[in-house]
C-alpha cells in the first residue's frame, strides 16, 4: 500500500524550501551556545574538574591501581559523598546506625571508583564544554549543563550537574545524563534492595562487600 | 485499504489488557514513605514484570548480545553508521506525525527536512546528510504523545522482548505499529518477516551500540530490574519534555533534587500538579 505521506512529501518540499530550513535549524544552533555567564564559578569549577578529569584520568599510560587512586582523589574533593550517600538511601537513612551509615558511604565511593575510573582509559578525545548554568545567587543548589561531543560525530551528550553551594565551597552531588539522575537511579536501586529484604542494612551492607569483590576480581582478570 | 494483521490485533489487545489492568489496580498504602515509594516506582505489576524482565535478560543474554557483538565484529563500522542512519530514516514518518500532534511545529518541519535531505541527497536515508547541515534530529512516539495531551504514563510494564514501558507507551506503541507508513509499506511489500528483519536489525544495532554501557550497568547493580526502571522512567520523563528543564521562574532553579530533605522526590513528570491523585 502507499500511504498519502509516501507520494506527496517529496514534492511539496523544494530545495529553496530545505535551505531555508537548514539556515534556521543553524541559526538555532548558534543562539544555543551561550558562553557561561562571567563571574559565574559553578560553571567554572564544573568546567576545571571536566578538564582534569581528562587530564589526570584519561592518560594511556598510567596503570589501571594509579587511575583509581587518582579517581577516588578527585571524587573525594569535589564530590559530596556523604550527602549523596544518605539521599541514594532515601526513607532507610532514618533507620541506618552511625557506623552502618560510615560502611555503607565507604562501600559507596569503592563501587563508584570501580564502575567509573576504567572508563576513562577508553578516552578518545570526545570534546567537554559547559553550556550555562542555572540557579539564583544564594540558591543551595546550582545547575551546570554540558555536553559531552562524541569524537565518532554522533549528537553530544547532555550531562547536568547538581552542585552544593556552600559561600566559596563547591561540590558536585549529582549528575544527571540525559534526564537521568544518577542519584535517583541509584536510590532505585538501594531502596528497592531494602524493599526486598525487609529494611536490613546489614544484608545490604554484605551485598555491596560480595559486589566490590567481584568487580575487583573482574577488573584484575581482564 | 485497512488490513488486521496480527501487529495490530496485537495492539488491540494490549489496550483490551490495558484497560483491564488500569480498573484492577492495587491499592496505595498508607504509609507515607511506603506510598511515596510506590507512587515513584509506580509499579503495582511487580512481580509479573521482574518475571518478564528474567525472561528478556535470558533472551538479551542467550541471542541478543552475541548477535551484537557478532554484528560488530562482522560488520565494518561505515556500514553499521549506514544501516543506523537508514533505521531512523525509516522513523521520521511517525516522529513527523507526532510531532504535528504535539504541536511542536519546529520539531515536525526539522525531521521533515532531514526526511527530504536524506532521502534525495543522503542515498536514501543511508548518509546522513542532515546532520552534517545542522538540522537536529528528533524521535517522537504516540507515548510522547499521549503524555503531552496529559495521559498519565499508568504503571510500569516490562514487555516480553520489547523492554521497559508504560501502559501509556504501551498503547502509543500499538499505534505506532498500526499508524506507520513505513511499517505498512514493509508489511504489505515484504510480510511479517519483513517487519520481523526490521525489528531485528534495529534492536541488534540499539544492543551493538549499547554493548558496554549496559554490560557495565547489570555488572555493578545490585537490583538490575530496579536500575533499569528508573533509568526508564527518567528518561521518558526527559524525552516527553523534550529535553526541556521543567520551567518555572518563581520556584527557583529547575529540576533540581533537594539533597537535604530526605523526603521521597516524585520524578518530574510524576509529580501531581493539581494535588489531587488519581483515585485508586
Amino acid at each position: 500500500m502507499e500511504s498519502p505521506m509516501h507520494r506527496k512529501m517529496p514534492a511539496r518540499l523544494s530545495r529553496r524550501h530545505a535551505v531555508a530550513i537548514i539556515g534556521a535549524a543553524l541559526l538555532a544552533v548558534r543562539l544555543d551556545v551561550r558562553p557561561a555567564r562571567a563571574g559565574s564559578t559553578v560553571a567554572q569549577f564544573v568546567e576545571q574538574l571536566g578538564d582534569r578529569a581528562i587530564l589526570q584520568l584519561a592518560d594511556p599510560a598510567i596503570s589501571d591501581g594509579e587511575r583509581e587512586k587518582r579517581f577516588r582523589a578527585l571524587l573525594g574533593e569535589n564530590f559530596d559523598i556523604p550527602r549523596i550517600g544518605r539521599f541514594v538511601l532515601g526513607r532507610y537513612v532514618r533507620q541506618a546506625t552511625k557506623e552502618e551509615m560510615a560502611e555503607f558511604t565507604q562501600l559507596y565511593e569503592d563501587i563508584a571508583v570501580l564502575t567509573y575510573a576504567h572508563l576513562f582509559a577508553s578516552y578518545a578525545g570526545e570534546g567537554f564544554r559547559v553550556k550555562r548554568e542555572v540557579g539564583d545567587p544564594g540558591d543551595r543548589y546550582k545547575m551546570v549543563m554540558t555536553e559531552v561531543e562524541p569524537s565518532d560525530g554522533k549528537p553530544p551528550i547532555k550531562l547536568d550537574w547538581q552542585v552544593k553551594v556552600n559561600g566559596d565551597a563547591y561540590a558536585v552531588v549529582d549528575i544527571r545524563v540525559e534526564g537521568a539522575s544518577m542519584a535517583i537511579t541509584q536510590r532505585a536501586e538501594y531502596t528497592a534492595v531494602l524493599d526486598r529484604n525487609g529494611g536490613d542494612m546489614a544484608d545490604l551492607l554484605a551485598q555491596l562487600r560480595n559486589k566490590i569483590a567481584k568487580l575487583r576480581a573482574d577488573r584484575n582478570s581482564s | 485499504m485497512i488490513r488486521i494483521d496480527s501487529i495490530e490485533r496485537s495492539a488491540i489487545l494490549m489496550a483490551l489488557i490495558a484497560a483491564m489492568l488500569l480498573g484492577g489496580c492495587a491499592t496505595r498504602p498508607s504509609d507515607p514513605d511506603d506510598r511515596a515509594y510506590y507512587l515513584e516506582s509506580n509499579d503495582p505489576l511487580e512481580p509479573m514484570n521482574r518475571a518478564i524482565f528474567q525472561f528478556n535478560e535470558a533472551a538479551d543474554k542467550v541471542v541478543l548480545r552475541p548477535a551484537a557483538i557478532g554484528y560488530r565484529t562482522v560488520v565494518p563500522k561505515g556500514v553499521r553508521v549506514g544501516i543506523r542512519n537508514f533505521l531512523d530514516h525509516l522513523s521520521s514518518p511517525i516522529t513527523i506525525l507526532n510531532a504535528l500532534l504535539q504541536g511542536e511545529g519546529e520539531r515536525a518541519r526539522d525531521s521533515f527536512g532531514r526526511f527530504l535531505t536524506n532521502t534525495i541527497l543522503g542515498l536514501g536515508g543511508f548518509i546522513d546528510v542532515a546532520t552534517d547541515a545542522s538540522i537536529p534530529k528528533h524521535y517522537e512516539d504516540f507515548g510522547q504523545t499521549l503524555a503531552v495531551w496529559g495521559v498519565d504514563s499508568g504503571p510500569y510494564l516490562v514487555l516480553p522482548l520489547l523492554g521497559s514501558s508504560s501502559f501509556r507507551d504501551g498503547i502509543g506503541y500499538g499505534v505506532d505499529s498500526f499508524v506507520d507508513p513505513v511499517g505498512r509499506y514493509i508489511r504489505d511489500e515484504y510480510g511479517l518477516e519483513g517487519a520481523g528483519v526490521r525489528y531485528a536489525v534495529d534492536a541488534i544495532d540499539w544492543r551493538a551500540s549499547n554493548l558496554q554501557t549496559i554490560d557495565e550497568l547489570r555488572q555493578s547493580s545490585l537490583d538490575f530490574y530496579a536500575t533499569v526502571r528508573s533509568a526508564y522512567r527518567q528518561r521518558r520523563a526527559h524525552e516527553i519534555r523534550n529535553g526541556r528543564e521543567p520551567e518555572g521562574e518563581s520556584t527557583g532553579t529547575p529540576g533540581i533534587i533537594d539533597f537535604d530533605n530526605m523526603d521521597m522526590e516524585l520524578p518530574p513528570e510524576e509529580a501531581p500538579t493539581d494535588g489531587k491523585p488519581n483515585a485508586p
